[in-house]
C-alpha cells in the first residue's frame, strides 16, 4: 500500500498555484510535481520569479512550448523538444503545465 | 542593458580590415564544445588561470596554412549571455576583452547542437548580435538525423548571413569544412548579415521562424528516446537510482583509492632513489640537505598527488560524457539540499575521501558561487587517504588486539569527518554564505558512449594545471618547512660520538650486525636532537602549553606542528622523536609496542589512552595539509577563504580533541 504523506507547507502553497480553467481556452495550469508521468501540456512559467523564469527559458523551458513529464514526483524530469530537463522540488512546485481541462 | 543592445549600439561596418588571429568558442553545455576544441587544438591547449575568477577557459593554438597561428579560447558552456550567472558574466567579460591576460577575440566560433536547434539558435542569435565575424559549427548532425530531423544547412547559412558548417566533432567529419570557413573568415573578415532583433520576444519569434524554415521531420523514421526513458526510469528512480548511484560512486572511489596507490608508490620510490643518488654524489652538509630534503622532498610531495588527480578527472570525464553525471547530481540534490549544498557537491565530497585536492578542484562543477565555496570549505573534513597511516597508528595504540572495536573506530573516523562536514555546511550557509539555494534546473544530456580521447586530454589538462598552480606553491611551502625543521644546525650530543665509536669498534671486531645497530641508534639520537634544536622543534617545545589541555607533551606537540604541512608526517616525526625507525611500518606489532611504551620526561606514557583518543579526533578534523590550503586559495580566488578554512578546521579540531581528552580522562 502506498504510504500517505502529509503535505508540506510548500506543497500546500503549490496547490494554490493550480489556476482555474481559462474560460476562453479551456486550459488549467497545474504544478508539474502534481502531475502523473507522461502528462503533456504547454509550459507555464507564470509562477516563477523573474530570475528563475529567465534561466528556465534559456535552458529550453519556453512559455507555451509543448512538454511531456518524463518523470513524475517531487523532483521531476520534463521533456521539451527532445531535451530532458531535471527540475528539483523547489521549482517543480511553481513550474506548471497548461493542460486541456477535462471538464 | 542587455548584451544584444550593447552590441547593437557598437555594431561595426560589414567588413573588418584587421587580420583575425583570435577566436572565442561559445556554445550551450552538452553541445560537444570541448570535443570540438580538443579536436582542433589537441595538446596545444592549456587551461588559463585568470585571477579573481573561478570559471576556467582553455586557450589553444590552431595552425592554418596560409593564415598562420590562430588562438582559440574555449569559453565555459552557457545557455544565454544575458543571464546573471558566473559563466555568462565571464563570457561577456572575455568577449569584451575585460579579462586580464585573455585578449579580446576578433571573431567568434559558435557551436550549436543540431538535434536541439531551437534552444541553440537562441544563443547563436545572441552571439551574432555581438557584432563580430562569426562562424557556426552545427554539431551532432548525425544525432539530429537519428531523431528524424533534416536540417537545410545551406538555407540556414543564407538566412543567418554567416558561414554554417555541419560537423561531427566526435569522429571529425566536417572539420575540414569548418577549418576552411575559419580560414576564409580570418583572411577576409565579414560580419553576419542578419539583423538580430533587440527585444527578447522578437528574437524568440525569429528562432521559431528559422527552425520552421530549415528543419523538416522525416515522418517515416521513428524517433528514438525509449532507451533514454527506460534508463532514466532506473538511474533517477528514488530507490533504484540511489542504488546505482551508490554503486557507481563506490566504484569511482575504490578505483581512485586502490589504483592510485601503485603509481603513488612508484613516484615515492623514484624520488627516494633520486634522493639517494643525489646524497651519494653531493657531499654532506646544508647544500645536500636542501637538495634532498627540501627540493626533492618538496617536488615529491607535489607530484605524489598526481595519480589521484589524474584518475579522478579521467573518470569524471568518462562519466560526464556518458550523460550519467547530470543524473547523479539530480539524484544527490534531494539529500544534500537539506545541508545547504547542491546535488553537484557530491563529486567533490566523495573525491575528497581519496584526496581533498582533486575534490576541491572538481568543485568547479557547482554553478552557484556560494554553494561552491561552501563545498570547498567543508571538503577537507572528509577523511582522505593521507590520514590512514595516522588512523592506523593511533587506533592500533588504542585497541592493540585489533578486532571489531578497532574496525568500529576506523569507520567512526570517516563518519565523524562526514558529519562535521555536513554540520559545517549548514553553519556556513546560515551565517557567512547566506542566500537561498538555487533550484536545480539541469539539462540531462542523451546517453552516449564516452570519448577516450576527450578523457585523456582533460586528464592531461587538469594534471598540468595542478602542477603549474598548486605545485609551485606547495614546493615553496615544503622548502620553507624543511628550513624550519633543519635550522639552526646543532652539534650532535656526546652520546652520538660514543655510539659511533662503539659502532666502529664492533665493525673492526667483525660484529657487523652490532655495528649497524649502534650506527642506526646514533643516527636516531642525532636526528632527535637536531629536530628538537631546530626552529620547528623550539616552536613545538614553546607550544607545549597550548597543546597540554589536549594531553600532548612537547614531543607530540612537535609532531603535530611538523605535520602541519602533511598529516602523514606525524607518524615519521613521532618515530624520530621516540628514537624509532623513521620509516617504520605502523602495523608492525613490535614497533607499536615500543611506541606505546614510550615515556615522557616525568615517566608517564606519551600515548595514554585519553591522549591517543584526543589525537585521533584532532587528526580527523584538523586540516594539517598545506597542499589543500594552496588548492583552496586557487579555487576560492584568494587567501581569505583558505585561511578561514585553516583556522576554522584547526579550532574545531582543537575543541573536539580537548572535549575528547576531558571525557576520556574520566573514564579510561
Amino acid at each position: 500500500m502506498k504510504p500517505t504523506l502529509q503535505p508540506t507547507a510548500a506543497e500546500t502553497a503549490a496547490r494554490t498555484l493550480v489556476r482555474p480553467a481559462d474560460a476562453s481556452t479551456g486550459f488549467v495550469s497545474t504544478p508539474i510535481c502534481r502531475l502523473p508521468r507522461n502528462a503533456t501540456g504547454l509550459i507555464d512559467l507564470d509562477g516563477l520569479e523573474a530570475g528563475d523564469r529567465r534561466i528556465a527559458t534559456a535552458i529550453g523551458l519556453v512559455s507555451h512550448a509543448p512538454a511531456r513529464l518524463a518523470r513524475a514526483g517531487r523532483n521531476c524530469i520534463v521533456e521539451v523538444h527532445n531535451t530532458r530537463i531535471a527540475v528539483t522540488r523547489a521549482l517543480a512546485e511553481r513550474l506548471c503545465l497548461r493542460l486541456a481541462n477535462a471538464n | 542593458m542587455t548584451v544584444s543592445s550593447e552590441a547593437a549600439e557598437a555594431r561595426q561596418p560589414a567588413s573588418v580590415q584587421e587580420p583575425i588571429r583570435r577566436f572565442a568558442l561559445l556554445g550551450n553545455p552538452n553541445t560537444g564544445k570541448t570535443t570540438l576544441f580538443n579536436r582542433l587544438c589537441g595538446l596545444r591547449a592549456k587551461t588559463a588561470n585568470y585571477p579573481g575568477v573561478t570559471a576556467d577557459a582553455r586557450v589553444g593554438r590552431l595552425e592554418l596554412g596560409g593564415v598562420g597561428v590562430i588562438e582559440l579560447t574555449d569559453l565555459p558552456g552557457l545557455y544565454s549571455l544575458d543571464l546573471e550567472l558566473p559563466e555568462a558574466e565571464f563570457c561577456r567579460d572575455a568577449i569584451a576583452g575585460r579579462v586580464s591576460r585573455c585578449g579580446e577575440p576578433h571573431a567568434l566560433l559558435a557551436i550549436a547542437d543540431a538535434s536541439n536547434l531551437r534552444r541553440n539558435l537562441a544563443l547563436v542569435l545572441e552571439v551574432i548580435a555581438l557584432g563580430k565575424p562569426t562562424v557556426i559549427a552545427l554539431n551532432m548532425i548525425d544525432e539530429a538525423e537519428r531523431r528524424a530531423l533534416r536540417i537545410d544547412v545551406t538555407d540556414l547559412e543564407r538566412r543567418l548571413g554567416c558561414p554554417v558548417v555541419a560537423i561531427n566533432a566526435r569522429n571529425g567529419s566536417g572539420i575540414g569544412g569548418l577549418l576552411s570557413a575559419v580560414k576564409t573568415l580570418a583572411t577576409a573578415p565579414t560580419l553576419p548579415s542578419i539583423q538580430v532583433p533587440v527585444s527578447e520576444d522578437d528574437r524568440s519569434e525569429l528562432v521559431e521562424e528559422l527552425v520552421s524554415a530549415v528543419t523538416t521531420r522525416d515522418e517515416s523514421v521513428r524517433p528514438k528516446g525509449r532507451v533514454t526513458d527506460w534508463l532514466d526510469r532506473v538511474f533517477v528512480h528514488p530507490v533504484l537510482g540511489m542504488g546505482v548511484f551508490a554503486a557507481v560512486m563506490s566504484a569511482l572511489f575504490m578505483v581512485i583509492f586502490i589504483l592510485a596507490q601503485h603509481p603513488m608508490g612508484w613516484i615515492e620510490s623514484a624520488f627516494s632513489w633520486l634522493g639517494g643518488a643525489v646524497s651519494s654524489v653531493v657531499s654532506e652538509g646544508v647544500g645536500r640537505d636542501f637538495l634532498v630534503d627540501g627540493v626533492i622532498g618538496g617536488v615529491a610531495g607535489t607530484v605524489v598527488f598526481l595519480p589521484q588527480i589524474c584518475l579522478l578527472f579521467f573518470l569524471l570525464s568518462i562519466l560526464e560524457d556518458t550523460g550519467y553525471l547530470a543524473r547523479a547530481a539530480f539524484l544527490a540534490d534531494g539529500v544534500l539540499r537539506r545541508f545547504g549544498l547542491p546535488g553537484t557537491a557530491f563529486v567533490p565530497l566523495l573525491s575528497s575521501h581519496a584526496c581533498a585536492l582533486p575534490g576541491i578542484m572538481s568543485a568547479r562543477l557547482i554553478p552557484d558561487p556560494r554553494e561552491r565555496l561552501a563545498t570547498i570549505l567543508v571538503a577537507p573534513f572528509m577523511s582522505c587517504s593521507a590520514r590512514i597511516p595516522v588512523y592506523v597508528l593511533l587506533i592500533t595504540l588504542l585497541f592493540p588486539g585489533g578486532g571489531w572495536r578497532a574496525g568500529l573506530a576506523f569507520v567512526g573516523c570517516y563518519v565523524l569527518g562526514a558529519v562535521v562536514a555536513l554540520l559545517t555546511a549548514i553553519l556556513v550557509r546560515r551565517t557567512v554564505l547566506t542566500g537561498g539555494s538555487k533550484a536545480l534546473l539541469i539539462e540531462l544530456p542523451s546517453y552516449k558512449l564516452p570519448s577516450l580521447r576527450n578523457a585523456l586530454l582533460t586528464t592531461w589538462d587538469k594534471g598540468t594545471l595542478f602542477l603549474r598552480n598548486a605545485g609551485t606553491v606547495i614546493l615553496t611551502i615544503c622548502i620553507v618547512l624543511w628550513a624550519l625543521s633543519a635550522f639552526p644546525r646543532s652539534d650532535a650530543p656526546p652520546e652520538v660520538a660514543t655510539l659511533r665509536e662503539a659502532s666502529a669498534v664492533a665493525a673492526s671486531e667483525g660484529r657487523d650486525q652490532v655495528s649497524a645497530e649502534l650506527s642506526v641508534a646514533a643516527g636516531r639520537l642525532e636526528n632527535r636532537a637536531a629536530l628538537r634544536y631546530s626552529i620547528a622543534g623550539r616552536i613545538g617545545v614553546a607550544a607545549e602549553p597550548v597543546f597540554a589541555p589536549l594531553g600532548y607533551d612537547w614531543q607530540v606537540s612537535i609532531a603535530v606542528l611538523t605535520s602541519f604541512a602533511a598529516r602523514e608526517v606525524f607518524v615519521s616525526t613521532m618515530l624520530v622523536m621516540l628514537g624509532l625507525e623513521e620509516d617504520g611500518d605502523v602495523e608492525n606489532p613490535g614497533l607499536v609496542r615500543r611506541v606505546r611504551d614510550a615515556e615522557r620526561d616525568d615517566g608517564s606514557p606519551v600515548f595514554a589512552p585519553a591522549t591517543t583518543g584526543s589525537l585521533l579526533v584532532f587528526y580527523v578534523l584538523a586540516m594539517q595539509c598545506l597542499p589543500t590550503l594552496a588548492v583552496t586559495r586557487r579555487a576560492a580566488g584568494g587567501w581569505k577563504w583558505a585561511l578561514i578554512q585553516l583556522f576554522y578546521m584547526t579550532a574545531v579540531a582543537y575543541v573536539a580533541a580537548w572535549v575528547t581528552f576531558l571525557i576520556a580522562s574520566q573514564f579510561i
